[in-house]
């Protein structure tokens, strides 16, 4: 990047104009100071933490599309920038050599971990909960009573669902007619 | 204010401070201001009107008043314009000592004979950004913004003193509104600080301190992230310029948190020029409306 000394004297700061930095002699050291630096652009966006279900603000510093740093949200009514130790350490979720970045599938009864593409296994769940559904599905009770309920399937949600979330983990679960259901966010 | 900041003893110590860190990058400069803010200092001790802030705080800000009408103080005798003119000979002097382009300040005003009627219409082409008046336009046109400058700086400890009993309330409380709550001015520099990193920003007249919020723009108050960002020099993150794509003007906030001091925002302002030369070459414009920039009148 470079800055001409009449960029630099039109433009910069407000305290001490520009014709007065240069009627004090004072301008050419900062003009000559800031050509050769090189800056970088950062983003700053605000999200809530998923860990649990107290909803701390988070301040997502990212470059690139790459996470730099997050920090508790100042602005945020819940934490007010505080974070617990697991929040502060929620940059290393984003940036983890240990992240598993590809699905992984232990077979019934194996004894080691098999690489499988999204596609496979998104097919598979709907599959096997289909095949379960319909093989436990339970129209009446033994009272009578109609239920359409299956009883082979518990859904479990995560604590830091939001609200729309856990609207559409509840609906699919009843449509299925799951009864052991707990979305869990509720600290 | 963190207590874990070093409280620095005198402003002659944080400046030298200033001096003698990797980020003075215009050490002339820095002892420039800091000999500035020595004379302001005298003047901000004053009793200056001092209880002039007894309307109600709150339903003013809420109502988006600044406290301070400047455009009445310098007619309605709230401020004694003989004082601001014994401040602005002390401004003069201080800067015909620096000037470069002429000897011993040839040129400059005599502010101790200026007539009262002089000074105030030089305050009032200020607050309202007129057309300089006659008696500056008649000083050399190089010194002009000088002494449009010395205006200001000799003005700006009266309106601390103004400003004073509402700015240790200002300085704890949110205000989301784009100017100064105390005075109507803009910001000039900000600050990250606390350990949960709230932004508070500074007002360049009154020196008055509020907390805006973090992922907003300070000037026309956007909240839609995408056009926000901000940019930093790498191995100098205690800096940073926050640019707004959709009014194109930026602030430049220091991370006190990473200086272990307390900053002097007028101090900061200074050593962080660098980047007002690299968001002006990126389009952008400082959010501080340029007062002392002689094409705006």
């Amino acid at each position: 990047m470079k800055v001409s000394r009449r960029t630099f004297l039109k433009l910069s700061g407000a305290a001490v104009g520009a014709a007065a930095l240069a009627g004090l002699g004072l301008d050419a050291p900062v003009a000559s100071a800031a050509t050769p630096l090189r800056f970088r652009y950062a983003r700053e966006t605000t999200t809530i933490c998923a860990y649990c279900g107290v909803g701390c603000g988070l301040v997502v510093h990212a470059e690139g599309g790459e996470v730099v740093n997050i920090e508790g949200d100042p602005d945020h009514p819940i934490n007010k920038g505080a974070l617990c130790s697991k929040g502060s350490a929620m940059y290393q979720v984003a940036n983890n050599k240990l992240r598993l970045r590809k699905v992984k599938y232990r077979a019934p009864g194996s004894s080691r971990w098999e690489e499988k593409s999204w596609d496979w296994a998104i097919t598979e769940i709907a599959a096997r909960i289909k095949a379960t559904r319909e093989a436990t599905f339970v129209d009446r009770d033994s009272a009578g009573r109609q239920v359409n309920r299956t009883e082979g399937i518990a859904c479990l949600g995560g604590a830091a669902l939001d609200n729309e979330e856990c609207y559409l983990h509840s609906k699919l679960s009843r449509a299925l007619g799951i009864v052991y259901l707990e979305h869990q966010a509720r600290i | 204010m963190d207590r874990r900041y070093t409280e620095k003893a005198s402003l002659a110590e944080l400046t030298a401070a200033y001096s003698n860190t990797p980020r003075a990058v215009a050490a002339p400069l820095l002892r420039f201001t800091g000999e500035l803010l020595q004379i302001q200092a005298g003047w901000t001790r004053l009793p200056a009107a001092e209880a002039t802030l007894n309307d109600s705080l709150s339903s003013r800000l809420e109502a988006g008043e600044p406290l301070i009408a400047l455009a009445e103080i310098a007619a309605d005798g709230t401020l004694d314009l003989d004082q601001v003119r014994t401040a602005l000979a002390s401004v003069l002097s201080l800067i015909s000592r620096w000037y470069k382009g002429g000897s011993n300040g040839d040129g400059f005003p005599d502010a101790l004979t200026l007539p009262l009627e002089q000074i105030s219409s030089g305050l009032q082409a200020l607050f309202n950004r007129r057309t300089v008046p006659g008696w500056v336009r008649r000083v050399d046109p190089c010194l002009q913004e000088l002494v449009v400058f010395s205006l200001g700086a000799a003005l700006s400890p009266f309106v601390q003193a103004l400003a004073a009993p509402a700015a240790e309330v200002l300085r704890e409380r949110r205000y989301d509104k784009a100017s100064c709550p105390a005075c109507g001015q803009q910001p000039l520099m900000g600050m990250l600080h606390g350990e949960g990193g709230v932004r508070s920003v500074e007002c360049w007249l009154c020196r008055t301190q509020w907390i805006i919020p973090r992922v907003a723009c300070p000037f026309c108050c956007t909240t839609q992230q995408a056009d926000l960002r901000y940019f930093y020099v790498p191995g100098r993150e205690d800096a940073r310029a926050y640019v707004c794509g959709n009014c194109k003007r930026y602030l430049k906030v220091t991370d006190a948190r990473r200086l272990g001091f307390k900053p002097l925002l007028a101090l900061e302002h200074v050593v962080t020029m660098p980047l007002d030369s690299m968001a002006a070459a990126e389009g952008y414009r400082p959010g501080c409306a340029p007062l002392f920039l002689a094409s705006k009148f």
